[in-house]
This record gives C-alpha cells, structure tokens and sequence, in this order.
C-alpha cells in the first residue's frame, strides 16, 4: 500500500498525510472495518497512553482511560463526522476519561500518598539521575494539589507542548479559560515548590 | 403464535452440527457473554481471555412453531472458503441434526446468517 | 505574593464544557511596582522583550520562580523519554477482544439464491469488497456500503434484512496519481465482482466506485 505507514503520527512533516489516512481508517471502521479500528488505535495508542500517564500519573490508570476510551470511540464511531480530525476527536476523549477519573479521585487526594513516578531508566550520570528524578517527584507532588481542571491544562501546556487553542478545543472551553487555568497552576506551583525547597 | 424454544439438547445438537462444518470458525457469541465481556473488560489482562472458547448455544436459536421446526444460526466464517458454499453446508448439517435429534422426517426452516469473517 | 486561595483543591469549576470567566484583576495579582504577575509572565512566555521587568527587583523575582519551575518542568521531561513509545499492544489487543465480541447494527444482505435463507452482514460482506479492491497496487478503499435493489427481489425475512435479489455495491477509493481514473474504476469493479462471486457468492448488479481522492506521495504502478 502506498502512504505513510512509517511515519509516526507525531511528525510534522507526515502530518498531512497522516491525518487523511486517518480519515479513512475512521470512516472503514465506523462501518464496522475492526482492523482498521486496530489500526487507528495501534497509530494513537502510544501517544494518547504518554498523555494519560502525565494526566494521571499512574500509568495503570492511564490504561484503564485510554482503553475505555478507545471501546467508547468504537461505539461511537458510526456518528463520526468525516470532517472532523480522528486524532483531536480521540485526544478529546481520553482528555475527558482522564478528568473524570481526576475529579472521583479528588476527595481522597491525600499529598503524602501520591505515589511517586518510577524512576526513569535513563542513560545519564548517578547524581543526574538521582537530581532528576528528585524534582520529578517534586513536581508530581505538587501536581497533586491542582485542581484536575488545571492539571489537564497545565499538563496539556508544558509537558505536551500543546498550544492554547488546541488545548482550548481538546478540552472544550474557551482559550482565556485554558490560560487562565494554566496561569492558576503555574502560581500554584511555584508557590507550592519554594515553600518545599 | 405459540412459539416454543427447543432442548437444550436439540439446540446443542445443532451447534456441534454447525461447528463441524468446513469454514466455520465459531458461532457468534451470544448477549451474555457480550456484557460479561464488556463488565470485565477493564480488569482482565490476558489477551484473549474474554472471548473464551465455543459455546453451542451462543450463535444458535431453534423454536418449533405450529409443529415447524426453525434453526436460526448466526457463524463467523474462515477466510478462504466460499461463503455461500459454507451456508449450504451449515443447512444441510442442521436440518440433518434436527431431524435426527428431533426425530421428525420433515424439513426444518434453516437460516443461516454470516457475521464476520476471519 | 499573595496565597494561593482559588488556585487549588477548593477551587470550584463546573464541567469541562462549562464556561470558567477570564482572570478578574485580584487574580490577575497586581505586584507592589504596579505590574501584573500575569502579564509579567505572559510577556515573558510570549517573548515580547520587557524593558520594566529586567529592572524591577518584584519583576525579577516573579521571573525567576517561573524560571524555577520551568527548570524542574523540562528536568521531568527530559527524565521521561526512557519510554518515548510505550507500548501498548497489549492494551490493543484487550479493546480488540471486545471490539470482536460486539454486535453492531446494521444491515443483512442476501447470500445465493433467492430461495435461499442464507445471510450475511455489511460490515463482514464490505471487507471482502475492499480487500479485493486493495490487491490493485496504488489502491486504498475507503467507504463501502452495499444495499439491497428497491423493488427487487422477495419480501425482506427480518427487519434489517435487505429484500433477497441482487444488491448494490457503493466504494470509495483512493488511487495513486499514476492510474487513469477511468481504468482504475473499470479494474476495480472487475475485481470487486470477481470476489462477490468467488469469495461470497453473493448477487451483485452494480458497483458503483468513486474516486474519492488522489494519493500522489508515491508512485505507483501495477
């Protein structure tokens, strides 16, 4: 077959191309074609599993989200506008499973208990590593004190890069909210961190 | 109108009569293995494992109406053989299997519905 | 700086879709040398060079903590790379299995003869089309949806049944630049007819193919 399979879906350059295949997957499985649907999701899985995991910081979770999300999105299908973008269509849905289950955890939040990130298997020097994976912690605890309304801003900001717009249209609010959102969390915790330093 | 649901026997007879078809690969599952799948999905972990193996009675229905016996058999084919060709078969295997576990010359109603391909 | 009230747990938004209004002033957090926090850092996120801030002890201060946090930010991301991909096949493969198991609605369209109570769904009768459609080189199938002919053929036996009698094959294809459309839609409804017979044995009157779009990234040519 002619195209883009080599490319990941993340690259710029196979974008374009990327995407109208996607649009075409989209359309077969939404009549029913389940390999193209397992196509789609071999495409996005990785991608939308590193989202969940930074979201929620446990990445059982984040499996759990991304695989209900993914049995919603092939339920829901069929009602799939081929106009729309399969990936930001996607997107938006683990973003939502992601914020359900930050907010029915919320009242049990206890910041000690957040379990800390597993330490990254990185080819650097010890005190790198052991520097690094202290402010990880540092970070994710004080990630627990957001709101889960700002942490899926925030997160959706600085740790995918993603713009105001598109995280605007990823979560389905204005991007003065996203910014305004984003601008709480960042005070949140700068002040959070200095007080622990 | 008064339409009765067959044997558990009778219904089993024609399930091993399908399954033994060339080309057939399973019977379609049937509602309660659907939502015991999707209620477990979440936690079970090993690919695979929802799906279980062969159950006789999940693509299969046999009622009898007014005397008339009616197999309705829903099968998920192997790619490679004929479609059409694997029905005639299930048919002939069915009305085969019912006339011999009902123990009735007459021709069963059959009908034979093709829901995947693998 | 001012506590961090509003900014946390207690903080009240209503659902993703609700509309949360903009920063009002206090939040904004105006610092003792009369500019805003938000501003301060909006300027500095934007890029748009400041000649008040690089001067202000309050500007500055306000800079480094975000300066400080960005630091950290990047660290955790640099620390995350150890698995850029993760894998999840595993996962895949477990919403496969459901995906398997679901019945989705749609239509039954007549297999054989018209006397024949032989059966088979769009969705598995779709496949085959575009699968024989996509042993052309160059050849991506898109849309497939096959119906009954209106008029033909006996009553239909349930209620998503298609009447029994020959049907009506609709395929969208893309097509790489270097076919000739009209060629490539004559082969593919030869190949597409040649399936329906070999592989299903289901009637078939029409093949209606669109080109539903160009592929001019590769060439490609049988």
């Amino acid at each position: 077959m002619p195209g883009d399979r080599g490319g990941t879906p993340q690259e710029d350059g196979a974008d374009a191309s990327a995407q109208r295949h996607d649009g075409l997957l989209a359309v077969r499985a939404g009549e029913g074609d389940e390999e193209a649907f397992e196509e789609l999701m071999r495409r996005h899985a990785p991608a939308l599993l590193r989202l969940a995991t930074r979201l929620l910081g446990s990445r059982t979770e984040a499996e759990d989200a991304v695989q209900e999300s993914f049995v919603s999105a092939w339920r829901k299908l069929p009602e799939f506008r081929r106009d729309a973008r399969f990936s930001t269509w996607i997107h938006r849905i683990v973003t939502n499973r992601c914020l359900n289950v930050l907010r029915s955890r919320r009242p049990s939040v206890d910041l000690e208990g957040v379990p800390e990130p597993q330490a990254p298997e990185h080819e650097a020097s010890p005190s790198r590593v052991a520097e690094s994976h202290a402010a990880v912690a540092d970070l994710s605890r004080a990630m627990a004190g957001l709101s889960p309304e700002q942490r899926v801003c925030w997160v959706l900001r600085e740790l995918n890069g993603l713009a105001y717009e598109t995280i605007a249209e990823s979560v389905g609010i204005s991007p003065e909210a996203v910014r305004g959102r984003v601008f709480r969390a960042r005070r949140y915790l700068t002040e959070a961190m200095a007080a622990w330093r | 109108m008064t339409e009765q649901l067959a044997s558990g026997e009778l219904t089993e007879a024609v399930g091993r009569a399908v399954l033994a078809t060339a080309g057939v690969a399973f019977l379609r599952p049937g509602l309660a293995q659907l939502v015991r799948a999707s209620r477990t999905m979440a936690r079970v972990r090993p690919g695979g494992a929802a799906s279980g193996g062969p159950s006789y009675a999940s693509g299969v229905r046999v009622t009898r109406d007014a005397g008339n016996w009616h197999a309705e058999v829903h099968v998920v084919l192997r790619r490679g053989h004929r479609a059409v060709d694997v029905t005639r078969a299930v048919r002939a295997a069915v009305t085969e299997a019912v006339r011999r576990a009902a123990g009735t010359a007459d021709d069963p109603r059959v009908t034979v519905t093709v829901t995947g391909l693998v | 700086m001012a506590v961090n009230e509003g900014t946390g747990p207690g903080e009240g938004y209503g659902a993703v879709g609700g509309g949360d209004a903009a920063l009002d002033r206090a939040e904004r957090e105006p610092l003792p040398c009369g500019r805003e926090l938000w501003s301060v850092w909006e300027r500095h996120e934007t890029g748009e060079p400041d000649p008040h801030s690089d001067g202000c002890p309050h500007c500055t201060e306000a800079l480094t903590s975000l300066r400080r946090l960005e630091d950290v930010v990047s660290t955790a991301r640099d620390a995350e790379p150890a698995e850029a991909e993760p894998d999840a096949s595993a996962l895949v493969g477990r919403v496969m299995d459901v995906v398997r198991l679901e019945l989705r609605p749609g239509r039954t369209l007549p297999l054989g003869e018209d006397d024949e109570d032989a059966w088979i769904v769009e969705a598995a009768a779709a496949r085959v089309v575009r699968a024989a459609a996509e042993t052309l080189p160059g050849v991506r199938a898109g849309s497939c949806r096959i119906e009954g002919v209106p008029g033909q053929g006996p009553g239909a036996a349930s209620g998503q049944a298609v009447p029994r009698g020959p049907v009506v094959i609709r395929l969208a294809v893309e097509v790489a630049l270097t076919w000739g459309l009209q060629e490539v839609a004559d082969r593919v409804r030869r190949r597409v007819l040649e399936a329906a017979e070999s592989e299903l044995g289901m009637r078939v009157v029409a093949v209606d193919v669109t080109i539903a779009d160009i592929i001019d990234e590769r060439e490609e040519r049988p």
